[in-house]
């Protein structure tokens, strides 16, 4: 039972609860991602990014409407980058698993691109971090 | 789950938990019936993998609403998640890899997809849609209590 002095928070504080938690757990992935890392890096950093993004989408109804929908965009382009990475190493995972040689072109030419993609991810999350993303988007949509 | 949820702001976030959940839930089991009992194509596979991964970050947030048993219930959800993932992974490595793909490294994805997928089937009809599954999950979810 509900006490009358704690009484339960209502839907829309519940929900900016949730999206302030997701947002701060997303800032401490992106901080990691800044940094030179391994894919279980990029792994944290997707999910943190689709966890608020999804919590977005679903508490649309109390978040600012423009505001929100601009920072799921924002959100897109990094989860783009993050996917891209992602599949890079997938595919270099599966390349081992089906005994490619290290040496050969297929191989190469996705190490490489490989890279590329990681370095873009970096600059992409540094560019973030260095324009206060977490406290603009938490005043923006009002946490 | 593609639809959007209108919240009810006058109730709590257990009693919006109780109304909203167990229909999400509810068309999850439809799509997945479909997708496991089928021959579906790369893109539903895709589709399905992507439902499976939101209907869990949607779960997650209500957790301080539900006690200890929605974690096995969201350790089922990922297990879903990671075998579609496989599968749909041979699709995106054989579209990486293009025209620098062998036949050998082709068939390879291929087999691969083909056992992966047989892997997320069994579990689908013997574990999550086993017999009883779908409204077990419903009925739990519309337990939702106050939000720790």
């Amino acid at each position: 039972m509900p006490s009358v002095r704690n009484p339960p928070p209502s839907m829309r504080v519940f929900a900016l609860q949730q999206t302030r938690t997701l947002l701060r757990r997303m800032a401490y992935q992106v901080s990691r991602a800044s940094r030179p890392s391994g894919p279980e890096v990029v792994d944290d950093l997707r999910a943190a990014l689709g966890r608020f993004s999804r919590c977005l989408r679903l508490f649309a109804q109390f978040l600012p409407d423009g505001k929100s929908k601009r920072v799921r965009r924002e959100l897109k382009e990094v989860m783009d980058l993050a996917a891209t990475v992602r599949d890079c190493n997938m595919a270099l995972e599966l390349l081992r698993e089906a005994r490619i040689p290290a040496r050969s072109r297929l191989t190469a030419t996705l190490s490489r691109e490989c890279k590329e993609a990681e370095t873009r991810l970096r600059a992409d999350v540094r560019r973030l971090g260095r324009e206060s993303f977490s406290q603009k988007w938490r005043a923006g949509l009002r946490l | 789950m593609a639809k959007k949820i209108k919240w009810d702001e006058a109730a709590t976030a257990a009693q919006n938990a109780r109304r909203k959940l167990p229909p999400l839930v509810k068309e999850y089991f439809v799509e997945g019936r479909a997708v496991a009992r089928g021959k579906p194509s790369a893109a539903a596979i895709h589709r399905f993998t992507l439902r499976t991964r939101r209907l869990a970050y949607s779960l997650e947030l209500f957790q301080s609403c539900y006690g200890p048993g929605l974690a096995p219930r969201l350790e089922a959800l990922r297990r879903v998640e990671r075998l579609l993932q496989d599968v749909d992974d041979c699709a995106a490595a054989s579209r990486i890899f293009g025209k620098m793909s062998g036949i050998r490294l082709q068939r390879f994805l291929d087999d691969r997809a083909r056992r992966k997928q047989e892997e997320f089937r069994a579990c689908w009809i013997a574990e999550v849609d086993a017999k009883g599954q779908e409204q077990t999950w419903r009925e739990y979810l519309a337990r939702a209590r106050q939000a720790r």
